[in-house]
């Protein structure tokens, strides 16, 4: 394992240019390019087109890629053979920690942060299957139950996998294990109750500061400055327990809200709406919350779907099985999908797999790809960095040795930040993987 | 919102056959070569022609194959598989345990898996008698291809786990009666085998068990083999010798350590399913997953058909070729592995897996490739028993 990692770690040139030549970029975000390439300076695209061959006068006609010098200085990546993609992004995902939840059922001030593990197989899987980043956050056996993180998965510590600290809060209106849908709901209500006196509490206390600054002040002839109510409450007056959540309501932290069943869709939408933090809530569903789509559409907000993409019930009446392909429920709806693994099945442990069963289950293709990549990349906010292929954005690109959705397909090598961290060339495990224990192994050079 | 979630097509109760001539642009006869843009007809449930239709109803699409065939499958039992009264049983059918209506069943013909061995479970060291079923039909009597079909047999783990040794006093469960190691597993089976030679030498006759062993003995009867790792393939192959037994072996995780060996000793191996998780703890039976297992076993010539086991979904058997040619398996392998190779292994390749005239019309219409599109229509025995176009939510279909 360790041997491995230092291998992937040792992979690859220094950022600075780097100029990618790629048979065809499947950007996500516009249309596709043919023999491209794609510029990149410190770690960020700075221009996608067609290179400019030296002599030829070719005209750009409107709406075509721009045609790009490639500067003299710049590391070329040859991909000419190969189709260029944007790094996948999960924009859920509890894999890749110690264990996903606290036993106490709110537990607000607690992050992942402490529980990531860097050498999990999750994380050098992910990396080899082209996601590029993750929201990792707690599980859903919670009723608050923690502060996520989106990282990238390469790095030896949690903090240098960091993309973006604050991933955001983890709430769940389904029961925790030992709570029933009642108890959980007044726990959150409880909760948010508490959190409501506390706040007003603070406030009163620091009026009475105020109140008696003021007096202080006439009584010593100066001159006060009264804040306003607003501006009264500074960030170390509250207790850091209680600090995430002050922050959750007053819009500052997103919410990732667990919904297992359609019934528990309307009670996530309350509590968010209540609370002040609707505008930022993602939904995270249970394969049957689709049945709740519509109330998931008038409240605006995204969603991130289960890895198990079918639904499958029994009609009560006539014993027959019924299916629903989710994907294509959300779809048809217009309402933004993420899509997410899960370990245990031969496909759904892929990212590409889970867009390719959308469209061959009637969803267009660019909605499928986009499910995938922009869209997570927008529920995490990072919608202007990440999950596509633009001037501009975070150099986080596959390159793929076939089609993206295709299951002959293989990331070939991964740059991440304009670096090339991983190439499967170079991969041992994978090898090993697919040639058996026994395979001889090829003397490296040393 | 409601009309999302439709029922799906009966399986098993559709129209009665009729003559239908499929359309692909590509047909892979598996027998013969390929043919492009070419027509398959089907007549009195069987296959009328090859390269020309049969008139009748015309079904269009990308690919044709032969219907899929599970070689070791578990759809369909009803309860238990293995009967836990007795270690060594070989006479018990699991004909009498298939449910006709079973769920499992129909949604691998939905899949397109037309024809499936279905066995006694693992936990006996002799299970007993497995049957060749196709997957939807009329009724099951039409449905059975093989009534009794391989001997089924278990090496290894799965017929000692949880078992209780004898510590003191007088066994009170039959638990006590079974073996707790692989060395018991090994001397049951012997014993089970010289028990039967010792009747045959007497001149005995009327006992069934014993009748069937020595078919066997005799190749009559196929055996099939679970198991799982290096050693207990060893086992397998070194009571084959000892016992002059002709084996074929499933479970198989490990067979690609020993590849060339089950090779050239011409043993049939049916691997799979698929690892799902290249994380070793959760095949603590097996030393090391191995994603390249069906493919090396292919590279090294052994007869080779593919299994789902219980596996559903995703992961039914379309699901495993085509992960099976990710991990190295060429389409070619991929897809005698899943048809003609698993008739071989079956002993029902004159009926089902290929596209012959004559044969069994159990074929698979394909939207583009075969295993990486969805099916748009299955065929078993010439009646339609899914049909992509008929389905009321034809694009909530299994999400493989």
């Amino acid at each position: 394992m360790i041997p491995l990692l230092l291998g992937l770690l040792a992979a690859g040139p220094s950022a600075g240019k780097v100029a990618v030549r790629a048979g065809r970029i499947v950007p996500v975000v516009g249309p596709e390019i043919r023999d491209g390439v794609i510029l990149i300076e410190d770690g960020r695209i700075t221009a996608v087109g067609r290179e400019k061959k030296e002599g030829t006068e070719e005209e750009r006609r409107p709406g075509e890629p721009p045609f790009l010098e490639v500067p003299w200085d710049a590391t070329a990546i040859d991909a000419s053979e190969q189709t260029v993609f944007p790094g996948m992004v999960e924009a859920h995902s509890f894999r890749g920690l110690d264990r996903p939840n606290e036993n106490v059922p709110v537990t607000p001030f607690v992050t992942v942060l402490d529980a990531i593990d860097p050498v999990s197989f999750y994380f050098e899987d992910a990396l080899r299957d082209g996601i590029t980043t993750i929201l990792v956050i707690p599980g859903n056996n919670c009723v608050i139950g923690g502060q996520g993180r989106v990282l990238k998965p390469y790095g030896r510590t949690a903090e240098a996998m960091t993309v973006k600290p604050e991933g955001g809060m983890k709430l769940s209106v389904s029961p925790k294990s030992g709570f029933t849908r009642l108890s959980q709901m007044a726990e959150l209500r409880k909760t948010f109750a508490d959190l409501r006196e506390y706040r007003e509490r603070v406030l009163e206390r620091k009026r009475d500061e105020r109140e008696e600054e003021k007096t202080k002040a006439e009584r010593e002839g100066r001159k006060s400055e009264a804040k306003a109510d607003a501006d009264l409450v500074r960030e170390d007056d509250l207790d850091a327990r209680k600090r995430p959540l002050v922050d959750l309501v007053e819009g500052r932290m997103a919410a990732f809200v667990w919904c297992e069943r359609a019934m528990d869709v309307a009670h996530a939408i309350e509590v968010a709406r209540e609370n002040g933090f609707l505008a930022r809530t993602t939904l995270v569903l249970g394969p049957e919350a689709w049945k709740a789509a519509d109330e998931i559409k008038a409240c605006g907000r995204p969603v991130v779907l289960d890895a198990d993409l079918v639904h499958l019930e029994e009609d009560a009446l006539t014993g027959e099985e019924k299916r629903a392909f989710v994907p294509r429920v959300f779809h048809e709806r217009g309402i933004p999908f993420a899509l997410q693994t899960q370990a245990s099945t031969l496909g759904s442990r892929f990212l590409w797999y889970q867009a390719a069963a959308c469209v061959r289950n009637g969803v267009p293709r660019e909605a499928a790809l986009r499910a995938i990549t922009i869209t997570p990349a927008e529920i995490l906010g990072l919608g202007a960095r990440l999950g596509s292929i633009e001037p501009g954005k975070d150099a986080n690109l596959l390159l793929l040795t076939g089609d993206p959705l295709d299951a002959q397909t293989w990331v070939d090598r991964v740059i991440l930040e304009g670096e090339v961290v991983y190439e499967r060339s170079k991969d041992e495990r994978l090898r090993r993987l697919l040639e058996g224990k026994d395979a001889p192994r090829e003397e490296k050079g040393k | 919102m409601i009309g999302a979630l439709l029922a799906l097509p009966v399986l098993g109760s559709g129209p009665a056959e009729e003559t239908f001539t499929l359309r692909a642009r590509e047909v892979h006869t598996v027998s013969g070569a390929r043919l492009e843009d070419s027509s398959v007809g089907v007549r009195d449930g069987k296959i009328s022609g090859v390269g020309r239709g049969a008139g009748g109803r015309v079904l269009e699409g990308g690919s044709l194959t032969p219907g899929l065939i599970d070689a070791a499958s578990t759809a369909g039992i009803a309860g238990g598989s293995n009967e836990e009264s007795s270690e060594v049983a070989p006479s018990l059918r699991v004909l009498d345990a298939l449910d006709p209506k079973s769920r499992a069943m129909e949604r691998l013909a939905r899949a397109g898996v037309t024809t499936v061995y279905v066995s006694p479970g693992t936990r006996g060291v002799i299970g007993g008698l497995g049957a060749v079923v196709k997957t939807a039909g009329a009724s099951l009597e039409t449905r059975v291809v093989v009534p009794a079909a391989a001997l089924k047999a278990a090496m290894g783990d799965d017929p000692s786990r949880g078992n209780i040794p004898i510590r003191f006093g007088t066994p009170t469960s039959f638990y006590f009666r079974r073996p707790t190691s692989r060395m018991g597993v090994v001397w049951l089976f012997r014993k089970a085998f010289f028990d039967a030679a010792a009747y045959r030498e007497r001149g005995r006759s009327g006992d069934e068990d014993m009748e069937i062993l020595l078919q066997v003995v005799d190749g009559k009867r196929r055996l099939r083999l679970t198991a799982r790792r290096l050693n207990d393939i060893r086992t397998t192959l070194r009571l084959a010798d000892e016992l002059g037994l002709k084996v074929e072996i499933d479970g198989a995780d490990e067979a690609h350590r020993c590849a060339e060996e089950l090779a050239a000793r011409e043993v049939a191996v049916v691997a799979g399913p698929i690892p799902t998780t290249p994380v070793r703890a959760r095949f603590a039976e097996v030393d090391e997953p191995c994603l390249g297992n069906a493919a090396l076993l292919a590279k090294a010539g052994v007869l080779l058909a593919l299994t789902a086991g219980d596996r559903d979904g995703e992961e039914a058997l379309p699901g495993q070729a085509l992960f099976a040619m990710r991990y190295g398996l060429p389409f070619d392998a991929a897809l005698r592995a899943v048809t003609l190779d698993a008739a071989r292994i079956l002993g029902v390749e004159s009926r089902v897996g290929s596209i012959e005239e004559g044969k069994d019309a159990d074929l698979v219409l394909w939207e583009a490739a075969p295993f990486a599109s969805r099916p748009l229509a299955v065929l078993i025995d010439g009646r339609l028993v899914y049909d992509a176009a008929s389905d009321p939510d034809a694009a909530a279909r299994e999400g493989r």
